[in-house]
């Protein structure tokens, strides 16, 4: 199980690296949603004060 | 009942810890070669010093604690929350010999500040540091988001079984893949490739912003290490503000949003379920605290007339709630607006932010959203009990990476650990306005350090009172390591006094 | 982490400046002969409001570097105990940084300026413009929107010199970790021989 060095040579597997990446898209991407949220309640406070 | 420890007991609680400061003096192998490369040959003599130190320390505690014994359960928390006394008292070694320290006690403040990734500190001429301190500020804050014991994990234990006890006392107790090595490495690619990509950004924004390259790429590094780790420190006394720049601002929220996963979540996304990131309880329970804060912080403060437009409301208000929400610290007001712009409010939607703090098994710190969650979900089966029929059977389930059913141990021990927190802020609060200051800093304040947040009011500072600081420390160390781990520590020293034989 | 302000003495001065101020109809006390206020960083932050929209006139030691956007440029003004000797050359500690950031236009800040990092003291400028409480042009950043600069005292180069007692230290402890490595290393080979 050990596999020496620093990364696990089996995390590291070149094939893998699409999923990673798209992981890591999917997460900037909701954390652009729960930004777009907070934008809308400030044009929404923008507008009512 | 307490049993007194045995020899053996010792030998492999100081044989483990020994090989945790071990690690520590490999750490600060950076910072010193960051000194090498400018030329700042004081700051190399502090770190020959300090590593010095660590390797007397690791290695002759390793040759007086010889045993082939491997980590028992309480063996292991006790390594946990002992090394991080032990590495926060050596690791102090580097700010206290720079000479911008005030004692060494805001020396050891500012170092368990960084280990648990609070962000507060009391170092004293921040813009004139070196840059191989600013480094080992940053990297042991970027080390204790990773976990000091992960580390070790990684690079020294070789896979000792037992060593799964020193990553749950860390507050860690996600298993990303079967094994809990391979767990320390699943952690570190996840960190790495978002390090990459997070510094890279943070460099180039910071060189189309006018720096010049070696220092865009280091605060690039720098910054990008405060906001993963949800840390909070930045190379220069003004913090995130420094910049100026919107995209700045973005590229920091984005990077110490996804530092306050849980890394179970990371590692769920990572490998194809896409879905889980707006399933899982933590991420439900984060959006909805912090929409609702930002609601009422944003309305608040346009009300208030202190922000004039939209933009700006968004840019002050998203920044320093998701800021405090994810636990990091940075800020782009100074610290005494909270007080003297944000008003009561603003200060009030924030403390209860830090309050909460993000994701389990991740690098923030709070009650946690997974808690948060839990109670809430355990709450609203309550009330659905009810108001149904008296026979009716109600089950509440909640999604982390699986459904889980809500059972009544998993409320109670959710419980218990909200309630050690809140108890912890109220201490907290309490030492706050003892020492003479008002509530609402003092809750502000307080809630910060043991939350492991890092956002001031002003409180914190080289001149606040000593025990203050002591306390804060105190806090920072429990909050981190979430109790457990700190209370078998005592039950240990307890035991040595008055435990059976 | 946020920013700090210097020391409570002055937060305190700073407060009593601030209810002051409140209380006494425009800040006739707080100008000098020019007419012009001059505040300090410390006092900006603790009363915002009561200095918004003024022109004054700060002066500090320029930290970091000069972040050009266009024809403007950012600069930091520190106007702490460090302004005029830092901590790396000697000076006493004084509590936290301090200080302002400036908008101001490129050609305002002509010639070379020296920043203060670890190699360097900064010039310490003196600058006059407006003071922004929440800059609406900059996201609401707290900012002075400056016209002119002028050094005050120019900046020098800073040797942090290497002191002989810690080199000593640092001989005698790495002989000491060395003892230390050598002897788990040997008990640790004393053991597999012996089969332990």
């Amino acid at each position: 199980m050990r596999g020496g060095r620093s990364l696990d040579r089996g995390l590291t597997r070149r094939e893998l690296w699409p999923q990673y990446l798209g992981g890591l898209v999917t997460e900037v991407v909701y954390i652009a949603v729960l930004g777009a949220i907070a934008f809308g309640v400030a044009v929404l406070a923008g507008v009512v004060f | 009942m307490l049993l007194r420890p045995r020899r053996e007991d010792h030998l492999v609680i100081g044989k483990y810890t020994g090989k945790i400061v071990i690690g520590i003096g490999f750490l600060m192998v950076v910072p010193l070669l960051t000194s090498i490369a400018f030329g700042e040959w004081d700051t190399v003599v502090d770190f020959v010093i300090s590593i010095s130190l660590c390797m007397a320390f690791g290695y002759g505690t390793q040759a007086v604690c010889r045993t082939d014994r491997d980590l028992g359960w309480s063996h292991g928390l006790v390594v946990a929350s002992s090394s991080w006394l032990v590495a926060t008292a050596i690791g102090a070694m580097p700010h206290w010999l720079s000479g911008h320290m005030g004692s060494y006690l805001d020396a050891m403040f500012d170092v368990m500040s960084g280990y648990t990734t609070t962000g507060l500190y009391l170092m004293q001429d921040l813009d004139h540091i070196a840059h191989g301190l600013n480094m080992w500020r940053h990297l042991l804050t970027f080390a204790g988001g990773q976990g000091i014991v992960v580390i070790a994990l990684t690079f020294l234990f070789k896979g000792a079984a037992g060593a799964y006890t020193v990553y749950v006392g860390e507050g860690k107790d996600e298993r990303l893949l079967p094994n809990v090595v391979q767990t320390a490495r699943a952690i570190w690619l996840v960190s790495l490739v978002w390090l990459a990509i997070g510094a890279a950004a943070l460099a180039i924004a910071g060189l189309a912003l006018g720096q010049d390259p070696v220092r865009a790429v280091l605060h690039g590094l720098w910054v990008y290490m405060g906001a993963w780790s949800t840390g909070g420190f930045a190379p220069q006394s003004y913090n995130t503000l420094y910049y100026h720049s919107l995209a700045y601002e973005l590229i920091a929220i984005v990077v110490m949003i996804a530092g306050s996963f849980n890394f179970a979540l990371h590692w769920a996304v990572w490998t194809g379920n896409r879905r889980e990131i707006r399933r899982n309880v933590e991420t439900v329970s984060f959006a909805i605290t912090l929409t609702l804060l930002v609601l009422i912080a944003t309305f608040a403060l346009a009300k208030a007339g202190v922000y004039s437009d939209a933009m700006v409301l968004f840019r002050k208000v998203f920044y320093q709630l998701a800021s405090g929400h994810t636990t990091t610290g940075f800020s782009t007001i100074y610290s005494r607006a909270f007080v003297t712009q944000w008003g009561p409010i603003g200060m009030l939607a924030t403390t209860i932010a830090m309050a909460i703090g993000a994701s389990a098994c991740s690098t923030a710190g709070g009650i946690k959203g997974i808690r948060v969650g839990v109670i809430a979900k355990a709450f609203l089966q309550d009330i659905r009990k009810w108001v149904s029929p008296e026979h009716a059977l109600i089950t509440e389930r909640y999604h982390h990476i699986r459904d889980i059913t809500l059972s009544d141990g998993l409320v109670r021990s959710a419980m218990t650990i909200t309630i050690a927190y809140v108890l912890l802020y109220a201490l907290m609060t309490l030492a706050g306005v003892l020492y003479g200051y008002d509530f609402a800093d003092a809750v502000f304040e307080g809630v910060s350090a043991a939350s492991n947040t890092g956002l001031s009011c002003g409180v914190t500072s080289p001149s606040m009172p000593e025990g203050l600081k002591a306390l804060y420390i105190f806090a920072m160390w429990l909050g981190r390591l979430e109790f457990m781990s700190v209370f078998v520590l005592g039950g240990y020293a307890v035991s040595l006094v008055r435990g059976r034989r | 982490m946020t920013v700090p302000v210097s020391r409570p003495w002055s937060v305190g001065l700073a407060l009593t400046l601030g209810i002051l101020m409140a209380l006494v109809p425009g800040h006739a006390f707080a100008s000098d002969a020019t007419g012009d206020f001059e505040p300090s960083s410390s006092e900006l932050v603790e009363s915002p409001e009561e200095f918004d929209g003024d022109t004054i006139i700060f002066t500090g030691e320029v930290i970091g570097e000069m972040m050009t956007r266009g024809d403007m440029a950012w600069l930091h003004l520190n106007d702490d105990a460090y302004r005029d000797r830092n901590v790396e050359e000697g000076a006493p500690l004084g509590g936290y940084n301090s200080g302002m950031a400036v908008w101001i236009p490129l050609e305002s800040t002509k010639g070379e300026l020296t920043f203060g990092d670890h190699e360097h003291e900064g010039d310490v400028v003196r600058i006059s413009g407006t003071f922004n409480a929440a800059c609406p042009e900059h996201g609401g950043d707290m900012d002075i929107h400056a016209s002119s600069l002028e050094v005050v005292t120019p900046g020098h180069r800073v040797d942090d010199p290497v002191s002989p007692v810690k080199v000593v230290w640092a001989i005698v402890l790495s002989m000491i970790a060395l003892v230390a490595f050598l002897a788990d290393r040997l008990r640790a080979r004393v053991e597999d021989t012996m089969g332990v």
